[in-house]
């Protein structure tokens, strides 16, 4: 037996060792011996323009080939901690699917500060912030997109709308008005359908009811109240709002199906024709152009709905960055990507070149005019400048908050969960189940701040509040300590 | 019977023929019934080839319509050049292939010996195999990962098979456990008769024996190789030309939409090799053992 | 010698590929990390304590077993009854019948996720036509209503998968000598009888082994349920693997640590339903009732 063993024994750390050679021959992935940049992408929409910049980047003197792989958004964050884990960052990702707050990414090597030249900075530098892209006096990223945004406008089918006898130049702006406008397109035949919607993806069904319930009057953000930091989701708004849609779908005047539909396919069967209205973001468009060009000509848009006539307000917190440079780039690339980054994706003909592809509105507004956008894409963006203010954020006021942040844990159901369950019935009682949400979420945050103090955090229930808040202005850095 | 169709050869012969296939009748129904829920069965599949030959609005607007208005063969060229496929599917199939061939040879031994010798460490073996058989298992991939990395087997493919091949099914081996538990003892008694050893017996004789298994074990890895994602998704994070099929399909999904048509094209050509393989692997399923047994 | 020769590459390659991944999650169960950052802090069980009390949990971990206990006895006995008509030479077109079962099986999931959200659509899909006209006015929304979405999923998977168990059960048909058979016939047994008296006995081994297979199997759904209906509506077909993933990469906040202990759990669950079928099948071969 003994015998049996050594033998055994020999024989597996051979084996081991052969598989290690085996696998030795092949190995190869360091930066340095590498002339070219790798780059990953959640925005596979924009590829083309990606594309054209990479290979101006390429020609140019000091320049490098990339080496572009757009990803899943789905699966990039997976594939980026399987990266980091084998030592394989590219040289530029975003972010996407990494909702760790940056500091503990810097403090895990997941970025690296950037070293933009002058005048690249220059033209940046009012869009940064502390604790955003800025962190210890060093930049690390730079905005893409413009904080005014929201993902619920109401977007519609301008010939379905037409022959169901409305005007599509008056699209509906208020609860009633929708649900008068959709039935009617529910009862013009052809077995066309008022609306859908994504009612399969709980996650943007949440950001959207959040943006619902602040046009509905709420005075704060994702359930937080911003002048007392209290969470509040069982607040009138989200009650108001989310029996707004309730009511649509229990009417039937919500396509069936589409409590199951992820975005994508709600949009597909939309643009083929089978509804009139579809509540989506400002990325519809850019879509549309680039999978369905023929529905161009019927694509309109309304502004994001309201209980009642009156003026839009909605907040959204500053825009974190796009691009992040991976802190295992070879001085060669991390040159490059810093030339890249600065030279190409801060000017003026990058903003236009990237509002041509509608996705959501540039950090440079003034650049949509100039593009080659749909119409009503310009005409949303313009929307929002007007109607989209800048939300305080906790992180900007206190970087510590940060470190709570990474202490906390989700909180299940979640918002866009009571919302499907809702419409699906299992939810009966919404405001009881939005109460539930608010206490276990402001048990998660009391929770997360203790656990941070006791590590050492400086920070505290109060860097939730923002006394000083007031509806319909811009939150700016000024007002933190004032 | 021989008598009668000797006298009267004409008559008899259409009898006989009239009660054959009396007696396949049943067989006939089955078969309609059976082709009435091939089609329901089969629809999906379809769909698939019908949708890579249509534009993304045909695609939503025709609902389950499978025939296109007309065949818009582009879709393939967009999976075939600007999504990589003609690489990848070399890849994919360089990999499968040297994946099947380890796993069906290392389950068939480690089966073999399971199932015909009492060894100590047998039932270690056993309770190990058996113990991990249900665990769920897809979030282990960062200790594979760290694995991998510290035997430098990523970004190669021969590091992708090795990791592949340790992950495949212990199912198998139990099956060829099975299988050859039950193979009678006078065979290998007569094997050792003719002076044949260890290594003769299970590669002359016993290996041979077991094709139905071998088919379907071929079959599975077959599919769970051509198929899987992560694996091969983190061994090629450096070496994007060393990509599978599999992985190439993500490049059809954007943040906000997805190249349906094209997704169908890559999906219909990704599909055909492993349909091929079905249809040539049919045959040991059908001849099976009895005529590996006479020889 | 050669018993640990021919077993050295499957102990190694499962060694290292299986059995220390399971070893390492086990490890993480007892850690508080996302997965991302370096902060790893030992909790203890701190993250079973919290598994333990999630009603979610205990929710997925019942659709798990409800899903095993439904798809793997119809997956089981459908395949076999095919297998049987498709295995006897006398059935026609048998070739091409066992490609069109085999077919779901190698067709891509995102794609089957979309062409069953068209099959079930409640509106217009052609199985809610069918159910309109057996008088169910309205239809049914099945994947869309947390009643039938888990069903739905059962039948789904069941349609993509039997064509694998069919195979299984060809191949073990195939032990089946056919001279056998031939002498059943001569001694004037029926189709019934021949099934019962030759095929049954002869095929047990293959029913534990077949079984074991399509048990492992049903526990890999995350795709299919994924693309059908993400888990929802609330909660309703949310299964172990989806919960496990929801925590693993979903969340906000990623918890590896927290995923892997509900792993842990379901897998020691599972092992020792396994150990107790495996005590009883011995206690019934001692007390003389098998065979």
């Amino acid at each position: 037996m003994v015998e049996l063993n050594r033998r055994r024994f020999l024989q597996v750390s051979g084996s081991l060792a052969g598989l290690a050679a085996l696998g030795a021959c092949g190995s190869s992935g360091d930066s340095a011996a590498r002339n070219y940049l790798t780059w990953w992408d959640h925005q596979g929409n924009q590829k083309s323009l990606h594309n054209k910049i990479f290979t101006a980047f390429a020609r140019s003197s000091g320049g490098m080939k990339v080496q572009y792989t757009p990803r899943n958004a789905e699966k990039m964050g997976q594939a980026l901690q399987l990266a980091k884990q084998s030592n394989q960052l590219p040289d530029v990702h975003t972010n996407a699917g990494l909702a760790i707050p940056v500091p503990e990414l810097i403090k895990a090597g997941w970025v690296a500060p950037l070293d933009l030249d002058d005048a690249a900075t220059a033209r940046i530098r009012s869009s940064l912030l502390d604790g955003v892209h800025v962190f210890d006096g060093k930049v690390y990223s730079f905005p893409q997109f413009n904080f005014r945004t929201y993902s619920a406008a109401t977007w519609f089918n301008r010939k379905l709308v037409a022959k169901a006898g409305l005007d599509p130049d008056q699209p509906p702006t208020t609860y009633d008005e929708f649900r008068a406008a959709v039935r009617k397109v529910g009862r013009s035949g052809g077995g066309v359908y008022g609306w859908v919607w994504n009612g399969g993806m709980t996650e943007r069904m949440e950001d959207q009811v959040n943006m619902l319930a602040q046009a509905a009057g709420f005075e704060g953000g994702g359930g937080t109240l911003y002048r007392t930091g209290e969470i509040a989701y069982h607040a009138d708004p989200y009650v108001t709002a989310i029996e707004f849609l309730v009511a649509m779908s229990r009417d039937r005047m919500l396509m069936p199906g589409a409590t199951t539909l992820n975005d994508e396919i709600a949009r597909s069967r939309w643009a083929a024709g089978s509804a009139g209205y579809f509540i989506d973001g400002p990325w519809c468009p850019g879509v549309i152009r680039q999978s369905f060009p023929t529905f161009a000509d019927s694509l309109g848009v309304g502004p994001i709905l309201l209980p009642q006539k009156g003026t839009i307000r909605c907040y959204a917190p500053p825009q974190g960055g796009t691009f992040w440079l991976s802190p295992t780039a070879a001085p060669k690339q991390r040159k490059a990507a810093n030339t890249l980054l600065g030279d190409y994706f801060t000017t003026k003909e990058y903003f236009v070149d990237l509002a041509g592809w509608m996705p959501q509105p540039p950090l440079d507004l003034s650049a949509v005019d100039k593009s080659t956008a749909y119409p009503s894409w310009k005409k949303l963006v313009g929307w929002m400048a007007k109607q989209v203010f800048l939300a305080p954020s906790p992180v900007v006021g206190n970087i510590e908050v940060t470190k709570a942040e990474a202490e906390s844990n989700d909180v299940k159901p979640g918002l866009g969960d009571i919302v499907q369950g809702a419409l699906s019935g299992d939810v009966t009682n919404v405001r009881r189940a939005l109460k539930d949400l608010s206490d276990k979420a402001s048990a998660a945050r009391e929770n997360a701040v203790r656990t941070a103090r006791a590590r050492g955090a400086k920070v505290s229930l109060d860097d939730y509040a923002f006394p000083n808040w007031r509806p319909g202005t811009d939150f700016t850095s000024d007002r933190y300590h004032g | 019977m021989t008598s009668i169709a000797r006298t009267a050869p004409d008559s008899a012969r259409q009898r006989s023929r009239a009660s054959r296939l009396l007696r396949r009748l049943p067989w006939w129904i089955a078969a309609l019934l059976l082709a009435g829920g091939c089609f329901l069965w089969i629809y999906p599949f379809l769909w698939t080839i019908g949708a890579s030959l249509k534009t993304a609005p045909e695609i939503f607007s025709d609902g389950l319509d499978v025939i296109p208005k007309s065949p818009v063969w582009v879709n393939y060229g967009r999976a075939w050049n600007d999504a990589h496929f003609g690489e990848y599917l070399r890849n994919t199939v360089i990999v499968t292939v040297a994946t099947v061939i380890i796993v069906v040879v290392r389950s068939a031994m480690a089966g073999y010996v399971l199932g015909r010798y009492r060894f100590r460490g047998r039932r270690v073996v056993l309770v190990v195999l058996v113990a991990t058989l249900l665990v769920p298992t897809g979030y282990t991939i960062i200790p594979v990962v760290d694995i991998a990395q510290r035997l430098h087997l990523l970004n190669s493919l021969t590091g992708m098979v090795i990791a592949l091949s340790g992950g495949a099914h212990v199912a198998l081996t139990l099956l060829y456990m099975g299988y050859f538990r039950r193979i009678p003892t006078e065979l290998f008694e007569s094997a050792q008769l003719d002076g044949a050893g260890f290594l003769t017996t299970f590669f002359r004789i016993m290996l041979p024996l077991a094709t139905p298994v071998t088919a379907s074990a071929t079959l599975l890895t077959f599919l769970n190789t051509w198929n899987a994602f992560f694996l091969p998704l983190v061994f090629t994070f450096s070496r994007p030309d060393l990509r599978t099929v599999s992985v190439g399909m993500l490049a059809f999904s954007g943040e906000y939409s997805t190249d349906w048509p094209g997704m169908a094209a890559g999906a219909a050509i990704s599909l055909a090799p492993v349909i091929i393989l079905f249809f040539v692997l049919q045959r040991y399923f059908v001849e099976g053992i009895a005529g590996a047994v006479k020889n | 010698m050669w018993v640990w020769l021919f077993l050295a590459p499957t102990v190694v390659l499962y060694g290292v590929f299986t059995v220390y991944p399971i070893v390492g999650s086990y490890w993480y169960s007892l850690l508080d990390w996302d997965g991302f950052t370096t902060t790893k802090t030992f909790v203890g069980l701190a993250n079973y304590r919290e598994v333990w009390h999630d009603p979610l949990f205990w929710q997925a971990f019942w659709h798990t077993l409800l899903f095993m206990l439904v798809t793997v006895p119809a997956q089981v006995i459908l395949s076999l009854l095919a297998a049987i008509l498709l295995n006897s030479p006398k059935m026609p077109l048998s070739r091409v019948f066992r490609t069109a079962l085999f077919l779901p099986v190698a067709t891509t999931t995102a794609i089957v996720g979309i062409v069953m959200q068209s099959i079930f659509d409640p509106a217009n899909g052609p199985v809610n036509l069918f159910v309109q006209k057996l008088g169910f006015d309205g239809g049914i929304n099945f994947l869309g209503s947390s009643h039938t979405s888990l069903w739905t999923a059962m039948a789904v998977y069941v349609w993509k998968w039997l064509g694998i168990t069919l195979i299984y059960w060809l191949a073990a048909l195939q032990t089946v000598p056919r001279d056998l058979y031939e002498a059943g016939s001569i001694d004037g047994a029926g189709p019934v009888q021949l099934f019962r008296h030759i095929t049954v006995p002869l095929l047990k081994p293959f029913t534990i082994i077949i079984t074991l297979l399509s048990l492992e199997a049903s526990l890999h759904v995350f795709d299919l349920i994924q693309t059908m209906t993400g888990g929802g509506p609330f909660y309703s077909s949310e299964v172990l693997e989806i919960y496990i993933y929801r925590w693993a990469f979903g969340a906000t906040v990623p918890r590896l640590g927290y995923a892997s202990a509900a792993a842990v759990i379901f897998g020691l669950f599972v092992f020792v339903i396994g150990i107790l079928q495996l005590l009883g099948v011995r206690a019934a071969r001692r007390t003389g009732v098998g065979s």
